[in-house]
């Protein structure tokens, strides 16, 4: 099995899809059982694009697209029979510029590789599932597209404080991570059990909502590292006011 | 009514071309772009403003100066292009980073007063099957919310500007 993972995030190896990318990883190698897992040092941080021989029939090739150079030795990693997996943060409801330019990369084998299963993880700021349905919807057409089967797609809402939370206060979502990558490893559709926990809700509650408004929509993260970096006061700056066409 | 015409196809567009001095144009191609890289600094640290200098204060100060700004875009398999997403990834700064209530979802709140509207011009360099079309279209609904404002037009045409020119005059 030849399995590509790729980080989707500007942020590379900083981001929250890498914190996601890695249970992925791990959850595949351990749902392979094999007992060399200590031998393998899976070590998913190091390089521009990271390999790992997991088993003799497994490989696992990860690559960031936030570098570009790379995009096309991502593309030609795909061969027949392999699965894909595709993990990028929400912008601006669809996926990040430089993801899209990655997927634009990929016409290059559209319709050209027999059986390569496409999985894919989309997370956002927002709580509230109802953000990624629009990109959800694309990604079903652009697989589709490039001949390739669809496997679906798990939503994460709230995902901006993943990579800065204690991993002891993650082990629900680990857990579901790691379900995921047992589905992926068994080449099945994502169980829906697991998508529906992941989701949490579509829409936010009605107190939600009431909360924001009251608090004039300040959840406090923002404020706490504008106060850091001494820029708070500027906070509510507008510095492309509208002016006259001449003026600038 | 001030028009900013942001066109990120590669076939470049002139004031010549519409002969209206309420349109500004920027020809994304022909600037310098980076991609945006996530760090939130220009919500955290230089307020409403990017800390990597390239010329995006231009299109940011073209479209905060519009009534309606009109984005136009290659499709490119089956989606807008990258170089459309590239700008629309980078006009994050002109939004606040707290939330508030728009279209009974949370979204960022309004830094500025008042947004222009907006449109999209879609080049079909290919026909754009009706699924494709229908995706962007929804999905551009979804920009609108984020900006605090409406979506004017959608438009396909085979040139960046035939169509363009008739939904001006029509506004
Ligand atoms: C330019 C930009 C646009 C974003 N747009 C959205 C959005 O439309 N909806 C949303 O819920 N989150 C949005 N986010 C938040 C990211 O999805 C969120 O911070 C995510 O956790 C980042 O993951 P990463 O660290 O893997 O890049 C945006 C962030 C940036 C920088």
């Amino acid at each position: 099995m030849k399995l590509v993972i790729i980080n989707g995030s500007p942020r590379g190896k900083e981001s929250n899809s890498n914190v996601i990318t890695n249970w992925i990883a791990t959850g595949i190698v351990k749902s392979t059982q094999v007992n060399k897992i200590s031998a393998i040092k899976t070590d998913f941080q190091r390089g521009a694009k990271d390999s790992t021989k997991i088993i003799e029939s497994m490989q696992l090739d990860k690559f960031y697209t936030a570098n570009i150079n790379t995009h096309r030795e991502a593309v030609d990693s795909i061969e027949d029979n392999s699965t894909v997996v595709v993990v990028f943060p929400l912008y601006g409801d669809a996926m990040p510029a430089i993801t899209k330019l990655f997927f634009e990369e990929l016409e290059i084998i559209a319709n050209k590789k027999e059986n390569v299963k496409m999985y894919y993880i989309v997370h956002s700021g927002f709580k509230g599932a109802n953000h990624c349905r629009a990109v959800e919807r694309y990604l079903v057409y652009l697989t589709d597209y490039l001949g390739f089967k669809y496997m679906g797609t798990a939503i994460k809402p709230g995902s901006e404080g993943l990579r800065l939370t204690p991993v002891e206060n993650l082990l629900d979502f680990t857990n579901d991570f790691y379900s995921l990558s047992k589905d992926i490893a068994k080449g099945s559709d994502f169980d829906v059990n697991t998508l529906k926990r992941l989701v949490g809700f579509e829409f936010p509650s009605e107190e939600y909502k009431i909360g924001i408004k009251q608090s004039n929509g300040n959840t406090g993260y923002f404020s706490r590292i504008l106060k850091q970096n001494n820029a708070f006061t500027k906070c509510f700056d507008k510095p492309y006011q509208r002016k006259s066409k001449k003026s600038y | 009514m001030n028009i900013a015409i942001i066109n990120t196809t590669d076939i470049p567009l002139t004031d010549k071309d519409f002969n209206n001095d309420k349109v500004s144009i920027v020809n994304t191609r022909i600037i310098d772009l980076k991609y945006c890289e996530g760090c939130f600094e220009c919500w955290t640290k230089t307020p409403g403003l990017c800390v990597h200098f390239d010329d995006m204060p231009k299109i940011l100060q073209t479209i905060m100066n519009s009534d309606l700004t009109v984005y136009i875009s290659d499709v490119k398999i089956g989606f807008i292009s990258s170089e459309l997403k590239k700008v629309l990834d980078k006009t994050l700064p002109l939004m606040h980073p707290y939330f508030d209530i728009s279209h009974g979802e949370v979204h960022h709140k309004a830094r500025y007063d008042r947004y222009p509207e907006i449109a999209l011009v879609l080049i079909e360099n290919q026909e754009i099957s009706s699924s494709a079309y229908n995706i962007i279209e929804n999905w551009f609904a979804r920009v609108s919310y984020n900006m605090m404002t409406n979506v004017k037009f959608v438009i396909k045409d085979d040139t960046p500007l035939g169509g363009l020119k008739n939904e001006i005059s029509n506004h």
